[in-house]
């Protein structure tokens, strides 16, 4: 898989970039509000994805204060992009809910119930239809074996959309780590896959 | 069967977990707010107030930060009219003597441009931006954006996601804040621009008197360092320089458009600064032909249109010196490849600028 290219800054043109939000918010603290107002959607569907809803509600709440209150380490010289120093101190909030991740993934490999996913999420029907469900429930037994930190660096770049080294800024770990972390996720998942018999992945939509 | 991508079963995971309601990411909001309002009334306990203000030439170093940090190499050589040390003769030189005629000329095709009215505070632009990263190989990303006239309202396509409007006023700078107090600390809004133009004199050097005073408080100084935009804030400028920075920062602002006889005037006094150099034959990121404005021997220039002298960009390329703070360190991750002499880091150029409905317009 190659490297994304480095995204262009959400807020481009007139709009401040995120580290002059940071900035300005040690003159006018209300301004970090336009940091969640550009960011806490994306970070609370990432945090749902592995946590469920409730779980992410109290984490993104606790992701912004967390930030707020460390604004002033928040260093611009890796990015003007908050995105990264956000999705990092989050993820060590979600490490603290590792068991609660890993039983959760067990569960949905063992009875294909998913207990992240609301009923009105799922919308699974056609997925059974053609015969997804199967394959789900081994990408969630695949993810469940996974090391805490490979499967960090996966999901931040297969959910979170970082690049490897906005990856490697979040988790304060050099880019060549997520490199191997990532490889050596990729393999487990491969070999807990190989089983899948599809179709064609790309009918998938959701 | 198949071959499998592993990556696509994993991506699409979970894919069908909706974003949140507004609804339910208010009651973060709310616990932010409160936590911003307790440490308000108790202080800031880490830092003494930074000036966030925002100019061009710090913007673009800070992209370019971001682009470095990805660790790729730079393509694009510099302009060729840059001295051996950085810094370009005062006024008596054939080159300041092009820039003056340069900025005579802009001044007076602005000078012909029919007035605009004032938009209204709320009145929603259309911005689209080009930019290109000397950092590799990738195709130029272009950022459309919509901003109100007062800056309080943003909208944009997140990368991958929805379209954001956002419902919540980021009040910058806060009602009744004098324009020149704003520009010198917020310095974002068009409005602050036009303000700020409109009060401008007329004449060059009456005109470079109250930018004077601007530079030369205290503040002023402050935020050459104090701003983490601010990567090369330990280098020495002029006072030239730093007249001509702020000058940058009000026509970069103004790209909408100002009151024509202060744009002109703002031009005007620009030819008078030392140290100034243009550059014909250029491009911009969008690959029209630009004339290259500088202070510094063409490391950061201002683009502007050979036809209607409108500011359609900038670029930044490096010096080859890693920039540090007034305490001596880098202000670079350790290990950053800081970009040889000459490498362009960044371009970016404005294709679009215009006054719109509703955002999403175009």
């Amino acid at each position: 898989m190659p490297e994304r290219p480095a995204r262009p800054q959400q807020a481009s043109g007139m709009a401040p970039p995120d580290a002059a939000i940071i900035a300005r918010s040690a003159r006018d603290p209300e301004s970090f509000a336009i940091l969640y107002d550009r960011h806490a959607a994306t970070l609370h569907r990432y945090v749902a994805r592995r946590l469920g809803e409730g779980a992410a509600d109290d984490i993104v709440a606790e992701t912004f204060l967390c930030a707020f209150r460390k604004r002033d380490r928040f260093d611009p010289s890796t990015s003007s992009d908050a995105r990264p120093w956000l999705y990092g101190i989050a993820a060590n909030l979600i490490g603290k809910h590792t068991r609660s991740e890993v039983r959760m993934l067990r569960a949905y490999a063992r009875t294909g119930a998913d207990p992240v996913l609301t009923r009105q999420a799922t919308s699974d029907d056609a997925l059974s239809r053609i015969g997804f469900a199967a394959a789900q429930r081994d990408v969630a037994q695949a993810l469940a074996t996974l090391a805490k930190g490979d499967r960090e660096v996966l999901l931040l770049i297969a959910w979170a959309d970082l690049s490897y080294a906005e990856v490697a800024a979040a988790l304060g770990i050099p880019v060549g780590t997520v490199r191997s972390r990532l490889n050596r996720a990729r393999t487990r998942a491969r070999v807990a896959l190989s089983g899948i018999d599809v179709t064609s992945p790309r009918e998938v939509s959701f | 069967m198949n071959t499998i991508d592993d990556y696509e079963w994993i991506a699409g995971f979970r894919a069908a977990v909706p974003f949140p309601s507004q609804a339910r990411l208010a009651a973060g909001r709310v616990r932010l707010l409160a936590a911003v309002t307790a440490q308000g009334q108790a202080g800031h306990p880490h830092r003494a107030a930074a000036r966030p203000i925002l100019r061009w030439r710090p913007v673009v170093a800070l992209a370019a930060a971001a682009a470095i940090a990805a660790g790729a190499g730079f393509a694009l050589t510099a302009p060729d009219t840059r001295t051996g040390t950085g810094r370009t003769p005062g006024h008596d030189t054939p080159q300041a003597t092009l820039a003056a005629k340069v900025l005579h000329a802009a001044a007076t095709q602005v000078a012909r441009e029919p007035a605009i009215a004032e938009p209204s505070p709320g009145q929603w632009i259309y911005y689209k931006e080009v930019d290109v990263s000397g950092a590799n190989s990738a195709p130029a990303s272009e950022g459309p954006e919509w901003v109100t006239f007062d800056g309080d309202r943003t909208a944009y396509y997140q990368v991958g996601g929805p379209f954001i409007v956002h419902t919540s006023k980021t009040s910058y700078p806060p009602p009744g804040t004098n324009p020149w107090a704003a520009l010198n600390t917020y310095g974002i809004s068009a409005k602050t621009a036009w303000d700020v133009l409109a009060a401008l004199p007329t004449e060059p050097h009456a005109l470079l008197a109250v930018i004077a005073r601007q530079v030369a408080t205290p503040a002023g100084e402050q935020d050459a360092e104090a701003s983490v935009t601010n990567l090369s804030g330990a280098k020495q400028m002029t006072e030239a320089q730093r007249e001509f920075d702020y000058l940058t920062w009000i026509l970069w602002n103004a790209r909408l458009g100002g009151p024509p006889a202060a744009l002109a005037a703002v031009y005007r006094a620009m030819a008078t600064l030392s140290g100034i150099t243009v550059q014909y034959g250029i491009t911009d990121a969008a690959g029209a032909p630009v004339i290259g404005v500088s202070d510094d021997g063409g490391y950061n220039q201002l683009l502007l249109s050979p036809v209607s002298y409108q500011v359609t960009g900038w670029r930044w390329f490096s010096d080859g010196i890693i920039p540090r703070g007034r305490d001596g360190h880098p202000r670079v991750r350790p290990g950053t490849h800081w970009p040889p002499r000459g490498a362009l880091i960044v371009s970016t150029a404005i294709t679009k600028v215009t006054p719109v409905a509703a955002p999403g317009d175009r």
